[in-house]
Order: C-alpha cells, then structure tokens, then sequence
C-alpha cells in the first residue's frame, strides 16, 4: 500500500528522539531546564510545602480541630454549595454558546466570542463591585428587590452570582475550538440518519466533546471554590453565614491565626492538586482517545491503513 | 426512488455556486456527477440531501416535492467524503444508528446489522473502532451505516478521493455491483473522470454551477456537447483556424475545433494509409507510459498528443512524421459537430495507435470507435 500515513510522522513527539544536530547545546538545554525548575520550585512547590508545613507545624489535633471548627465547616459547604450552583449554571451556558457560536451564523457572532472572554479581562473585584452596583442596597434594582424581600448582595445568591460570572469562560473555551475542528460531518450524518435534534446532540455531539466538556468543568470548580476577589467584595464577611472558604482564610490569617489559616488554606491546596492530577488524565486521554478533542479528531480522520 | 430536479439555484451570499440546473435520474441508475473542483457537486448532493435550502428550483423525489422536507424524512443515505463515522461508537453501532432511530427492535438490530457487514465483507469487525480500520474499511462501514435504513436515494461525496489508488480501483467495481445488486438510485460525485466513466450508467457533467451536459458515459464522450465537456473528459488539444488542416477544408475557419489524441495517426510514410491527406509533423517529446508511449508532435504551431503502443517502433524526438487527422470536434456557437476528414479512405482500416492511455486517464470507449455517420453537414460553411 502507498498510503503515507500523516500519523505516522506528525504523532512523534517532537522532544524525542531528535537528532542532535538539530537541537540546542547541551549548556543551553542545562541552562534551560534548570531556569524551569528553578522558576516552578520557588513559585509552586516551595509554598504548597510551606502550606502543609505551617498547617501541621502545631500536630495533627490542631490541624484537625481548625478545620472542623463551626466556622471552618461553613465556609466549606459554602463554598461547595457555591460550586454545586455555578458549575452546572455554566456548564449549561458554555454548552449553548459553544452550540451557538459553532453550528449557527448570526449577526454579533464574533461580538459574543468576545464578550465569552471578558470575564477573564475583567478585575474580580470590578465584578464584584458591578454585582453591588446592580443588586445593593443602593444599587440598579435595590430598592425593587428590597421591597420584595430578596437580598442578593451580602448573601448566598451574591456569592453565586459572582461566582458563576467569573468562571463562565471555561466551558464555553474548551468547547469552542473542540466543536470547530469537530466540524458538523458528523451531526449532519446523524441528521439523514433520522436523527432528530435532541439524539444527535447526546449520541454524537456529547461523546465527541466529553473530555473537552469535563476539562473544562474541573477548571470551572477550581475556580469556583478558589475565587477571592469577587466573592470578597459581594460576601460582606458575615462569619457563619457568608465566608467562602478562601474568605475564611484572609480572616484567620488577619486574625493572627497562622495555624489554623494554613490548616483551611490547605484544604484549598489539596483541591489544587486533586485538579491537577484529575486535568492530567483528562489531558491524556483527551490526546489519546479519538473523537476527544481537536488532535484526536483529526488523527482519527486521516489516518490510513 | 427517481430524483427530478427543475431550476436549482443556490447562492452562499452574494457568491451562487448553482446556477438554475435541471436534471432527472430514472429508479435505480447510478449517476456519476462530475465537474471540476468548485463546479457545485457537493452542493448539488447537500441540496439533494435537504442539507442546504435551495433559492429556487424543485426538487421531487419520486414525482413528490421534498422541498421543506428536513433530511430525516427524505429516505436517503448520505456517504461523506471523509465518512463522518462516530468515533466513540463501535463499527456495529455505527451502522445501527440509523435502525436505532427507527426504534427497531434488538433482534431485528442485529441481524439487518450482520447482514450488512456481510454485505461489505467486514463481518467478524464489528465491534472495532473506526480508528482501527483502514481507510478502504472505513469506507466500507460509511456505506454499511447509510444503507442500513434502507434509504430510496444513495448520495456518496467522493466517495474514493481518500483512498489510494489500488484501494481505489477495487472498491470502485465493488461498489458498482453493490449498488446494480441492490438497485437503489445512487448519485455520486467525483472529479475523477476515469471514476466517473467507469461507474456510471449516466454522467452529469457540471461547471461553474452549471449543467454542461447528461447522458451515457459512452455518448457524453463522444458527443461532447460543449467545449467544456470535450476538454473535460478525456484529453483534447484545441485547433485554431481548422480549415486550414487537410481534409478539414469545408470547415468554418472561426470555428473552434478539438481534437482527441485517439483521432489522429502519426508514422513514418510506409506506415500511414492515409498518406496523401496527412499533415507534416516533427516530434517533440516522446514520453513512455508503461502500456504505451505518448507522442508529442508539432504540426502547423499546433502541439498533439498520441498513443502509440509501446511494442511499436517509436519516432525519435525530431523526426519528421506523417498525421493524419481523422476526426474533429467542431464547436459554432451552441452547435457541436464531429466533422470527419473529407480525404479519408472509406473504408478506413482499424488504426493501429489506439488503445487505452496507460494511466487510463483518457478514454472512454475502448477500442476503435465506428465511424460517425453523424452531423459534418452542421459545421459546413
Ligand atoms: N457554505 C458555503 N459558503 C460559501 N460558499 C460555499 C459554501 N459551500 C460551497 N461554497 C462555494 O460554492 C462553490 C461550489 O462548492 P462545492 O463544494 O459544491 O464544489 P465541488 O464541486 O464539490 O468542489 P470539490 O470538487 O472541490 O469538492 C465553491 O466555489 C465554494 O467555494
Ligand atoms: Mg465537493
């Protein structure tokens, strides 16, 4: 057979096997690697040791009652019913406007791709603030919302709203570029299959996006259990009651207690890592799995045998 | 399902890549669309599809009208160029996509599905992944999962261009007999004439959004209806001023003529019959091609390509030869003429260069065509 197989040579890695006379001397990679290294140890590793360090320095029983302390327990089912919102809410929005953006042309396209972003051009705590400015007390629609007995700022739905704001670019951004190189072949074989709207979108549409979908939601909830500055400014830091768990935190922190800070901060660190490893097997079956994402879809197009 | 279609505009924008075409497909023929890229093929087979909403124009399925039918309800099974097949569903499950919408029940699921992978000569791989299949396999498993509803009308998108020649060439006779074997209407686009010629019953010959020409493999071949159609299928060189040719005297000089390798006749003088109405010619080129050699010689500021067998002795580049010209293409406005040379013996004695190119690329009727009795009389000043 003649067919050449693109696979065959674009799937190598590109770091191994190079030959040498087409990488960079042996001081410069040294050099090179050693900056990484050196770089990663003093921004990422050297504070999670120091979190766990100080979070353990006072033993096991200080680290444990810190946090299951009244308060402590609070924030985290704040802070997880906060996410327990905001990731389903934004998992739908991405969805529909990955849909929108990919399957449909429409006048102000390119302007919702746009607007899509903003949330991440956009300051926190600017967000926050349009929040109060909106919802508040003195704010767009406070006195109607007043009259009707609803509180948004300083409460459960302000934490939400601030929260779903902030983390609604994930979905939408993953599932974008995935659904563009995904291409509409496939939904529109389906379609003179019989298909009809609903079954093309959980029988090819779903499968096809799954691992773009669910990187997506796992960066979505580390945002979401982890953001600070917007949650701050809507929260009102009523302990108890409205203090997310990295809220939590900056209180004990301020209040002088070092231990028991580090002890709910690591909590914090620990989801950091769960994140992490759970977004490296996505990653890896996402490039490895065709019909996951853009490069498996692609590889599974072309190659031959 | 015989397929009619009257009028078909579609413009993207300002851009109308189908320009008012008609045509009809008879139940049960498998037509070849052919064209050159850009020419409108796969928006022809996407508008048959209800994929895209045409302008204007009818489109009727059986003598009914599937305009407004969305392409579930069209009974049709569309083969996408590159497949399209899931990629997360196992080779049985794609093919049992469309029975899985019909809610068929499981048995009748299985045994439609084994009888189509039988049908394919892919039994045994059904529960493979399409990434674990050939690309000729792949193919294979597309068709499977369109004819697994039972559609009335069989529409494949190139449904070769992916595949290597070899593979090609035998899923190409392959198909042909499914498609004869199961008497579904089938429209299938290419840009390969070859492909075309050698699958039809019916080409549809397209161009620039237009319809150029429909018919026979075998008629659109020798009868082209259009400039276009003449330099399209099969090779064909073009002659300035053709009165100026021997035996071509009576030929409008404005006309525009074409001539196809398999007309003329190029040897040394003991070679040729026609001696005394051939042309003077030097070699150019001589090229050989495996079955046969091409050579290209010069005549009148003219460059024509011939065949000759490569068992024959071939003309060496600068040689001066004998041409005969037997037969033209004359075009005049919307007429086409085939004007044989005025000099020719009658009768003519087969030609001895004709055969089939090597690559296969040029011809349609194998052999020695019967001379034309057809037509001169149209292009006579
Ligand atoms: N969705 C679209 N939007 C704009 N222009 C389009 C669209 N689809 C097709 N066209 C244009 O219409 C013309 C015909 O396209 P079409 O795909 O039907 O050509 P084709 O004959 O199938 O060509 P090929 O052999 O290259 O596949 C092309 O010029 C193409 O650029
Ligand atoms: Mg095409």
């Amino acid at each position: 057979m003649t067919i050449i197989e693109p696979a065959a040579f674009e799937g190598r890695s590109p770091a191994a096997d190079r030959p040498p006379h087409l990488t960079e001397p042996r001081l410069v990679r040294g050099m090179l690697i050693a900056l990484a290294l050196l770089f990663l140890g003093v921004l990422l590793v050297l504070p999670l040791i120091v979190v766990f360090t100080e979070a353990l320095q006072k033993g096991v029983k200080v680290y444990a009652a810190a946090i299951t302390e009244r308060e402590a327990l609070s924030a985290v089912r704040l802070t997880l019913a906060v996410a327990a919102i905001a990731v389903p809410l934004n998992a739908l929005f991405g969805l529909a406007a990955a849909w929108a953006v990919t399957r449909f042309t429409f006048p102000g396209k390119n302007a919702l791709v746009t607007l899509i972003d903003l949330p991440f051009s956009v300051s926190p705590v600017i967000a926050g603030l349009m929040i109060v400015l909106l919802y508040g007390a003195h704010g767009l629609f406070g006195p109607w919302l007043a009259e009707r007995g609803l509180q948004i700022v300083f409460a459960f739905p302000g934490l939400v709203l601030a929260t779903v704001f902030v983390t609604f670019p994930f979905v939408a951004r993953e599932l974008i570029p995935t659904m563009q190189a995904l291409g509409t072949a496939q939904e529109e074989a389906a379609l003179t299959l019989g298909a009809g709207g609903l079954r093309i979108f959980w029988r090819v549409t779903l499968p096809n996006v799954r691992w773009a979908l669910l990187y997506g939601l796992v960066m979505t909830n580390a945002r979401a259990m982890g953001e600070f500055g917007a949650v701050s400014v809507v929260s009102g830091h009523i302990r108890g009651q409205t203090n997310t768990i990295p809220l939590h935190v900056e209180i004990l922190y301020n209040e002088y207690r070092f231990t028991a800070a580090f002890a709910v901060a690591s909590l914090l660190a620990l989801l950091a890592l769960v994140t992490l490893g759970i977004r490296q097997s996505v990653e890896r079956r996402h490039l490895r799995r065709a019909g996951g994402g853009p490069a498996g879809v692609l590889a599974g197009g072309e190659e031959g045998g | 399902m015989s397929v009619e279609v009257r009028g078909l505009w579609k413009r993207f924008g300002r851009f109308a890549a189908v320009k008012g075409i008609d045509f009809a497909v008879e139940k049960g023929k498998l037509v070849g669309l052919l064209g050159p890229s850009g020419s409108g093929k796969t928006t022809v087979l996407r508008l048959l599809a209800g994929l895209e909403i045409p302008d204007a124009g009818e489109i009727r399925f059986g003598g009914r009208s599937v305009i407004g039918v969305p392409p579930q309800k069209r009974r049709i099974g569309l083969v996408f160029q590159h497949y399209a097949l899931f990629p997360h569903m196992t080779v049985f499950e794609n093919i049992a996509f469309g029975l899985r919408v019909q809610k068929r029940s499981d048995r009748e699921i299985e045994a439609r599905v084994r009888d189509l992978l039988a049908l394919v000569g892919l039994s045994g791989l059904e529960r493979r992944f399409p990434q674990e299949l050939s690309g000729g396999q792949r193919q294979r498993v597309a068709f499977a999962r369109a004819l697994a509803p039972e559609p009335e009308l069989l529409l494949l998108d190139e449904p070769f261009a992916a595949l290597d020649a070899q593979v090609r060439k035998s899923l190409r006779a392959w198909l042909r007999e499914m498609v004869r074997r199961l008497g579904i209407t089938t429209i299938f686009v290419t840009h390969d004439q070859e492909e075309a010629v050698e699958m039809a019953d019916e080409l549809i010959v397209m161009n620039e959004g237009r319809l150029e020409q429909q018919g026979p493999p075998l008629e659109v071949y020798r009868r082209p209806r259009t400039p276009f159609v003449a330099r399209f299928l099969g090779e064909s060189i073009e002659i300035p001023r053709p009165s100026t040719l021997k035996g071509f005297e009576h030929v409008d000089p404005d006309a525009l003529a074409i001539v196809r390798p398999e007309f003329v006749e190029v040897g040394y003088p003991h070679e040729l019959s026609n001696l005394p109405a051939a042309e003077t010619g030097i070699v150019q080129r001589v090229h050989f091609r495996g079955r046969e050699w091409q050579v290209e010689v010069a005549v009148g500021g003219k460059t024509l390509a011939v065949y000759l067998p490569s068992e024959r002795e071939v003309p060496r580049p600068g040689d001066e030869v004998r041409v005969f010209i037997r037969r033209l293409y004359v075009f005049q406005g919307e007429k086409m003429a085939v004007v044989e040379n005025e000099n020719a013996l009658q009768p003519r004695h087969p030609a001895r260069h004709q055969g089939p190119a090597a690559d296969g690329s040029a011809e349609a009727p194998r052999g020695n065509p019967p001379p034309q009795a057809s037509g001169p009389a149209a292009a006579r000043r």
